[in-house]
């Protein structure tokens, strides 16, 4: 299976069979690797000017034949930059490009319709407002931006906010909604199998959701690059039956074979790689073993080969961009080579170009690179690029090799020759020469002999090869200087990364192939253990030509002298940032990299890290294999935040009864897993945010509403979970009258609430009661069929986790209720906690089996009266007891608790069924005022009386004693070893730990406010801090505001006067006076439960 | 009586049902409209597919059988017991498709029972190690040419493994919920997963896996793939 | 950064499927006459790679390695994202590997 755009061959023969006269401005009459179809035109902008580019055109190659020589403006200095290359590997064509910033102008495909602005400039680059600044450079050494303009201390954030606003790179929107795709104004262009698929996203029906995608493979073989060597690697271990993904991140597979015309053993060099192309797509169209990703970079290769990256979606996509992670057991890296750039004076300017970017210019884009140019390269690529370009019409006029004489290819130095082209052998450029962009050079012998000025308008310069690394290093190989390549090759490989190609210093073409094909085979038999079937590739890799000779040049002849020279383009730093790095110690790669801001912009090490390494060596006076590489770190490729964020799913909970709550008007939230209904009746005035001002204004409490018996999260580290404050409760208890009206019904009349996240659970087996006594606090021997045993779990360190209902349902078989937030680690801690004992239970977790519907408030008893026929009168079920009734046919299980102080009856009713049931309460509690209450009423309900919520009025400092809830310990057992015992016996006598109690907080004058105090807020004794407010809320029942709080003990006793704080906030500083009073505050005789 | 209250699946898609039937309180949709018509069916995350496969029309589909019944068995013996008369599969992971009843075996003491076969499903036979867990989970197969595409869009887990045998059991998270999957075969997926999360879950694998062409789809399309299991 | 642990039941698993229950620190004390540091030494303490001993005490772990070097650690891990199992395994923490033979202990 093919994914990503695929173009095997090149333009149709109709597209290239122009007449040279009707070629548009700019172009070449395109050859057979050209890319662009010329009958097929864009329209687009750039800077407001209309310009027109082809089908296959990047943005960079549009604008340069459009003639476009300014990209933007550097970083600091605000020099113009040009096209340098054309991978991304420099930040000089990052643009804007609809209203996105930072796109990378050089792997953009051109589309229609298309608007591309240029960034870091005042208007148009060429003409750049803060262009001046370049003169300034002696203000902006290396390492400026952490010593200069600090003092006086207090001016830096003038400097800095000024010094932000000239540098940089693009400005993002954090309004702006990706379209779909950002390609919705686009049409329908496409290639081969472009369907409706475009015209169908046109509509942008997939907002969002639809741009970003992931995708996980997995595959035995992950071959990164899609040159000769990564397709003969993949189609060898395919060829052994293995999985294989490969993945290339130009929009064809061929590397640096598919633009390259020359001959080579009786056919077009470009051939070779359209027939390896050829057979691997049809190989995977086939076996469904292979599966060839292009447009697909790398960004990383991860702890036992896992390789991530990206897929940029074309025309033919649902997407954006897609995100996808590859286990792989085995990775070959084949991602072959780039140029490195050749420092000199001025190698920053407009018209300076690898020798790759001005050749695929030509030969993939059809786009004339310069009328007149120099070479100044060390390998013998290059060569074959000035033969190439001379045969494409350009001028060379002179083409300068670093390496000394007799290093060429001879059939090279022949053709240049036989074309009058000037080659010196060891000479280099020194410098470039013009304003905005080059109209001569100089060169120089590189031993510093003699110079010759030179005019041209295209100056290609290299330093040889070097290569990319990036892939490797993440894998987490060691690389080392090679002094026979002159670049870092692996010195070692992790386990089950293999290596091929150009990366490893080959040139040949044949080579090439052979060492893919021998890393594919070698990857097989690392997969499969078996030999490999391509026993003769071994050999065939010794018959061909090794790795060649590289240069070792550091940098052009006479650097510096005034002028700047750019070891990084990126982030403008020069050779003489360099130099002062190292004068001021900051000498070896890894610290000037940080010092000087070397390879931290956008193109990383890509540009920046052999040369700095090199130079570095140079300076120190060490030998240049004492050079070592600086830290590679992914993304290797920069994905967008968007892809990496994903597509946005939210895959949450819902109740059984979602449904029929949204129906009546549920405002729902966030509660763990779970999507929860806070209250009912979207009254605006409640949402959240609008209530804040709804008490004065000031900061709401600390953290998020935790709300419920079912309080998320609610673990024993809960210091976040605690001191939260239910928001819309507080603000409906001044301003909504929906949240009192839910309130008052349930103590008035009956009220429904959906409690189905709460933890439902069986335990069977021969030692489940061992394993209850373990966990939970209590003797829960004493658990009976029929009756519910409350009790707590704490963790080793005595805090609260959760608390719930044991039932024993027969011998050895119990049921048991969790908090909803502990719902989901119920069965992990039970299994931690015996994980040493070897006992015989079993869990089976059904907390999604039973919705739990509470049905509270005095009428609770008539309205179940009206739909079972089972005795549920307060003889036949009394408080604390649980029986199986049937309800409309249904058996639910109903337990009677009181957790919010009224007569109420939990049941527990099968989760298809929950619905029907609801249905059938709600008709029968009609006329009764029966009505659903939310989360947000509950936790007033409970807060009223007194009931604890694990993390509402817990925390990690809290243990159960704290909370006056030492009761439930079962202080006589030490034999089942209980979790938190040992620790309850170490607290409970020590002096000053926070104790929970209630408070009644004083009305009148004398009391202070203004308003009333929230959740959170501090408990003071004089001047000292000691407690805070867990809960607090007025109660429109009592018509008084009570709450609860952790003060230490001893400051606040039972009637004492206790002083309540805010402190910040507009309104300042505000106190208020409390009373201690002991919960529970409505209906302490508990009465109403029990009725 | 049970039977008689009308039951919901946690799954409910956005189409028009164009065959029912009422099944222990179930309604279950044996078809859609629109289903297998050229490039139809109900699409709910809609999206063309990527690369080759499979013409349009007979792509993969997703299929609810939230209604099917499912049991968890536990014993510390377990491989010595034969719940519901089947044998429990030696080996982690395994599966054993018993006509109508499919065993899996999950780990050391636990196996999970499914009926997905046609015809009524049996009752849950008196034994203490067994719970039924039908309204526990939601199901869901996934049916058709291309379903290893689509789920590719859904986990990281390898469902597709050459080296294992089909049928076969993983464990594990897709889209990033805890599930069981049992692979039958490339074009046939079953998973089962905590109900609360069926609905939302759905309607993502739709968008997700409807960049690969995924569909819904009634529950006649399962019925006659597994049929020839 | 990312690893892989091996299920004992399910396999080699992405590390992101699995909850880390801290080192091997031995089955839980019996409770009468155990004194509070004790109890809080079992809970809180943990062996730190490198220091040749548990940290703040005496050698008194088992298996604490000696020397001044990273060794590999005995752990306790659950599979809750899949079968739902506690196992132990021993890793490196060097390098996030699994020693040979580490995995798979139920």
């Amino acid at each position: 299976m093919a994914v990503g755009r695929v173009d095997v061959g090149s333009g149709s023969p109709e597209s290239r069979g122009r007449r040279e006269g009707s070629l548009p401005p700019g172009r070449l009459t395109p050859g057979p690797t050209c890319r662009v179809d010329f009958s097929w035109p864009l329209a687009f902008r750039f800077l407001g000017r209309s310009m027109t580019g082809f089908a296959g055109d990047t943005v960079a190659s549009a604008l340069y034949a459009n003639g476009v020589r300014v990209f933007g403006r550097s970083l600091k200095y605000h020099r113009p930059r040009g096209l340098y290359s054309m991978e991304g590997e420099s930040s000089n064509t990052l643009m804007e490009i609809d209203g996105v910033p930072n796109e990378c102008a050089e792997t953009t495909e051109l589309r229609e319709g298309m608007s591309v602005r240029a960034q870091n400039v005042r208007g148009d680059p060429k003409t750049d407002r803060f262009a001046f600044i370049d003169a300034f450079d002696r203000l902006m050494p290396a390492g400026f931006y952490y010593r200069l303009f600090h003092r006086p201390y207090g001016l830096w954030p003038l400097f800095q906010n000024g010094l932000r606003r000239m540098a940089g790179t693009g400005v993002l929107d954090p309004r702006r909604e990706l379209e779909g795709g950002g390609r919705g104004r686009s049409g329908t262009r496409g290639r081969a199998g472009v369907g409706a698929g475009g015209g169908a996203r046109a509509d942008g029906g997939s907002r969002a959701n639809g741009v970003q995608a992931e995708r996980y493979l997995n595959a035995a073989v992950a071959v990164i690059g899609g040159g000769p060597a990564g397709m003969a690697a993949a189609l060898a271990a395919a060829e052994s039956g293995m999985r294989v993904c490969l993945f290339e991140r130009r929009r064809w597979l061929g590397g640096h074979l598919a633009w390259r015309a020359r001959e080579f053993a009786g056919e077009p060099i470009h051939r070779r790689g359209e027939g390896l192309a050829a057979l691997l797509l049809s190989r995977s169209r086939a076996a469904g073993l292979v599966k060839v990703f292009t447009s697909s970079p790398v960004t990383g290769v991860w702890g036992e080969n896992l390789v991530t990256g990206f897929t940029v979606g074309g025309e033919d996509h649902p997407f954006r961009e897609c995100h996808w992670e590859c286990r792989a057991k085995v990775v070959v890296v084949a991602s072959g080579c780039m140029e490195r750039p050749l420092v000199f004076n001025h190698n920053d300017r407009p018209g300076v170009m690898q020798a790759g970017t001005a050749w695929r210019l030509a030969r993939t884009h059809a786009v004339s690179p310069g009328k007149v140019a120099v070479f100044s390269v060390a390998d013998d690529l290059s060569l074959e690029v000035a033969v190439d370009l001379a045969d494409l019409g350009v001028e060379v006029r002179a083409v300068a090799d670093a390496r000394e004489v007799g290093r060429q290819d001879p059939p090279l130095v022949a053709a240049l020759e036989e074309r009058g082209i000037p080659l010196l052998t060891g000479w280099a450029v020194s410098r470039s020469i013009g304003r905005r962009w080059v109209t001569g050079c100089e060169l120089r012998a590189v031993n510093g002999s003699g110079s010759r000025r030179l005019r041209c308008d295209l100056l290609v310069a290299n330093a040889g090869w070097q290569p990319r690394i990036g892939a490797l290093a993440t894998a987490g190989a060691r690389l080392a200087y090679c002094t026979h390549t002159h670049t870092f090759q692996p010195a070692e490989l992790p386990d089950g990364v293999f290596t091929a190609g150009s990366l490893t210093g080959l040139r040949d073409p044949r080579s090439i192939e052979a060492s893919g094909r021998l890393a594919g085979s070698r990857a097989a038999e690392w997969c499969s253990g078996a030999a490999p079937r391509l026993a003769t590739a071994p050999r065939e890799c010794e018959s061909l030509p090794a790795p060649e000779p590289g240069c070792d040049i550091r940098h052009g002849p006479a650097i510096g002298r005034g002028a700047k020279a750019f070891v990084d383009l990126d982030e403008d730093g020069t050779y003489k940032n360099v130099v002062e790095s190292a004068v001021q110690g900051f000498d070896v790669p890894e610290l000037a990299k940080r010092f000087g801001g070397f390879g931290l912009g956008p193109g990383q090490y890509r540009v920046t890290g052999q040369n700095l390494a090199m130079i570095m060596a140079d300076l120190g006076g060490d030998p240049v294999e004492a050079a070592s590489p600086t830290t590679v770190r992914p993304p290797l490729v920069p994905p967008s935040l968007a892809t990496l964020a994903g597509p946005g799913h939210d895959v949450h909970k819902r109740t059984p009864l979602h449904g029929e709550l949204a129906a009546r008007g549920a405002v729902f939230r966030r509660a763990g897993p779970w999507q929860r209904a806070r209250y009912f009746g979207a009254d605006p005035r409640l949402a959240p945010g609008v209530d804040r001002g709804s008490v004065g204004g000031r900061r709401s409490g600390r953290g998020s509403a935790k709300i419920g018996r079912g309080s998320a999260d609610a673990d024993c580290g809960g210091a976040k979970a605690s001191r939260g404050s239910a928001e819309a409760g507080r603000g409906s208890a001044k301003a909504g009258r929906g949240l009192r009206d839910e309130i008052l019904n349930v103590r008035r009349n009956v009220g429904l609430l959906d409690s189905s996240p709460l933890g439902k659970f069986r335990i069977f087996g021969p030692d489940a009661l061992r394993a209850l006594q373990r966990v939970y606090i209590s003797d829960l021997s004493k658990a009976r069929p029929g009756r519910c045993k409350y009790s707590a779990m704490c963790n080793d360190m005595a805090h609260v986790l959760d608390d719930g209902a044991i039932i024993q349902d027969s011998e050895r078989n119990y049921y048991f209720t969790t908090s909803s937030g502990r719902a989901g680690s119920t069965v992990e801690w039970f299994r931690y906690h015996t994980r040493h004992d070897g006992w015989d239970y079993h869990l089976v977790n059904l907390t999604d089996a039973f919705g739990s519907i509470n049905l509270a408030g005095p009428n609770a008893r008539g309205v179940l009266e009206r739909v079972t026929g089972d005795d549920v009168s307060n003889e036949a079920f009394p408080y604390m007891g649980c029986r199986r009734i049937t309800l409309g046919g249904v058996e639910v299980r109903c337990l009677r608790l009181g957790f919010v102080g009224e007569l109420s009856y939990e049941l527990h009713v099968p989760s298809s069924y929950c619905q029907f049931v609801w249905g059938q309460l709600m008709d029968a509690g009609a006329d009764l005022g029966i009505r659903p209450f939310g989360l947000e009423a509950q936790y007033c309900l409970r807060a009223e009386k007194g009931h604890v919520i694990v993390g509402a009025e817990s925390e990690a400092r809290v243990t159960l004693t704290d909370l006056g809830m030492g009761w439930l310990w079962d202080r006589e057992d030490t034999a089942s070893k209980k979790v938190g015992a040992p620790a309850l016996r170490a607290c409970e006598k020590q002096p000053g730990r926070m104790k929970l109690v209630g408070f009644r907080v004083e009305e009148g004058a004398g009391s202070g406010g203004p308003g009333s105090p929230r959740d959170g807020a501090l408990v003071v004794d004089g001047g000292e801090i000691v407690g805070y407010v867990c809960t607090t809320r007025r109660s429109e029942v009592l018509g008084w505001q009570y709450g609860m709080a952790l003060v230490r003990e001893g400051h606040a006793v039972r009637g004492d006067r206790i002083r309540i704080r805010e402190d910040g906030g507009r309104g300042g500083r505000a106190t208020w006076s409390a009373t201690v009073v002991d919960p529970p505050f409505y209906d302490p005789a508990g009465e109403r439960l029990r009725a | 009586m049970k039977g008689s209250a009308p039951r919901r699946s946690p799954v409910v898609f956005d189409a028009a049902p164009a065959a029912t039937e009422v099944r222990d309180g179930w309604i279950v949709v044996l078809r859609y409209e629109e289903e297998g018509s050229v490039g139809g069916g109900p699409r709910l995350g809609e999206g063309p597919r990527l690369g080759g496969g499979p013409s349009l029309g007979g792509g993969p589909r997703l299929v609810d059988l939230s209604h099917r019944r499912r049991w968890d068995y536990q014993d510390s013996d377990i491989g010595a017991r034969t719940p519901m008369d089947l044998p429990v599969p030696p080996q982690f992971g395994e599966v054993g498709v018993h006509g109508p009843l499919v065993i899996n075996r999950m780990n050391r003491t636990q196996a999970a029972i499914w009926h997905l076969g046609a015809g009524p499903s049996p009752a849950t036979p008196r034994d203490p190690a067994l719970t039924e867990t039908t309204d526990g989970h939601c199901m869901l197969a996934f049916v058709g040419p291309g379903v290893p595409a689509a789920l590719e869009h859904l986990t990281p887990l390898d469902l597709f493994d050459p080296a294992r045998t089909t049928p076969f059991l993983t464990q594990g998270p897709v889209l990033r919920v805890p599930c069981q999957i049992v692979t039958f075969a490339p074009d046939l997926v079953v998973m089962s997963l905590a109900r609360g999360y069926g609905g939302p879950f759905a309607r993502t694998a739709l968008a997700s896996g409807g960049l690969a062409g995924l569909q819904i789809a009634g529950e006649g399309v399962f019925n006659s793939r597994f049929a020839q299991m | 950064m990312t690893f892989r642990l091996t299920c004992p039941v399910c396999g080699k698993r992405d590390i992101r499927e699995f909850t880390f229950g801290g080192q091997e620190r031995g089955p839980r004390p019996e409770q009468p006459g155990l004194s509070a540091e004790e109890h809080f030494r079992w809970v809180q303490f943990r062996m730190i790679p490198g220091a040749g001993a548990e940290a703040g005490a005496g050698a008194e772990d088992a298996g604490a390695p000696a020397g001044g070097r990273a060794d590999t650690r005995r752990e306790w891990w659950y599979h809750g994202q899949g079968c739902g199992v506690w196992f132990r395994t021993t890793r490196d923490p060097m390098t996030n590997r699994e020693v040979e033979g580490g995995g798979g202990q139920g």
